[in-house]
């Protein structure tokens, strides 16, 4: 038996230490999926803790039929759309009621990137604003790729599609944040 | 197309995305060339488009997960204590009760038992039972 099953073995049985080394090891990428994923940066840590709670519940079930990083991204992906899809509503119906005042919103701050000017802010928040307006698939093959450390073919096996096909899907998100982006460009 | 610094919305993406007829292609880079605040734009869209996003730990996220999950650890109640079996078991035994108590002090109230036949008062008790037809039938033959 090889070191990882040694290791799934552990955290299927329950091992507090096990799975702190998984945490440890998968926080970082899981978090710089929510900085992308969320307009508000309040949303990200909730959104890792609910995350890491899913899958410390969900791992006795977890039948090794991918890797288990291909599971953790795809737990974490499901996840952070299905909020998407709660918080499209909710601020939908926080709209209609009048109750949010102004459409500024906290932007995420990238890791490593806090001391930025307001002009990067402000394109940071746009990015992550035409980021949510991208088909789901776009979406997800931009913000994995753009991961530093996640290869193309990761990316694929997470999705499900091939090499060729994350690259496509990339290319015309990039296309369309172009787009986007280039709409606000006066305001430079 | 016109490549100036109003329609940048419209040429750049296309430039980019090699939609551009080829005199116009050569015009919009003829234009970055020279039009600082339009090359600004573009740097500026590339670099957030292409940047790498950095994963970072952070050292106190585990003692923080670890603290919710302890409070997220479901209790071993029995099943019938816990809130939505508890209220809709309430609920049910309410509804139950608050029918069969309406349905006896309803027909209590309606059914002046001094003055009524017999066969009147089977009618009645057949009707409740749902075979009012089938009964009054019998009796009428």
């Amino acid at each position: 038996m090889d070191e990882n099953e040694k290791f799934l073995d552990k955290l299927q049985s329950g091992d507090q230490q096990a799975f702190r080394i998984l945490v440890e090891k998968y926080q970082p990428m899981i978090q710089a999926i929510g900085i992308q994923m969320f307009e508000r940066s309040e949303d990200n840590e909730d959104f890792i803790q609910e995350v890491f709670i899913k899958i410390y519940h969900a791992l006795p079930n977890f039948r090794r039929k991918s890797s288990l990083s291909t599971w953790i991204y795809r737990v974490a992906l499901n996840h952070a759309l299905n909020l998407n899809r709660k918080n499209k509503w909710k601020k939908w119906l926080m709209n209609g009621l009048n109750l949010i005042g102004s459409n500024e919103q906290a932007v995420p701050q990238m890791p490593g990137q806090i001391e930025e000017n307001a002009e990067q802010r402000e394109m940071r928040r746009l990015l992550n604003k035409a980021i949510q307006r991208l088909p789901e698939n776009q979406r997800i093959a931009f913000v994995m790729t753009r991961i530093d450390g996640l290869s193309y073919a990761e990316v694929a096996e997470v999705m499900g599609i091939s090499e060729a096909a994350v690259d496509s899907l990339t290319q015309r998100a990039r296309q369309n944040l172009r787009k986007h982006l280039s709409t606000y460009y006066k305001s430079l | 197309m016109k490549i100036t610094c109003p329609s940048f919305k419209y040429w750049y993406p296309r430039l980019k995305s090699g939609k551009l007829a080829a005199n116009d292609e050569q015009l919009a880079i003829n234009h970055l060339s020279t039009c600082e605040k339009c090359r600004k734009a573009a740097n500026a869209i590339e670099a957030l488009i292409e940047d790498k996003i950095q994963p970072e730990s952070d050292v106190f996220f585990s003692a923080r997960l670890f603290a919710r999950l302890e409070k997220s650890k479901p209790s071993h109640s029995v099943f019938i204590f816990r809130p939505v079996f508890a209220y809709t078991l309430l609920l049910s035994l309410s509804l139950f009760l608050g029918i069969r108590l309406g349905t006896y002090f309803y027909y209590q109230s309606s059914i002046p038992s001094e003055n009524i036949s017999i066969s009147e008062e089977y009618a009645i008790h057949s009707t409740i039972s749902g075979l009012d037809v089938f009964f009054q039938d019998d009796f009428n033959e």
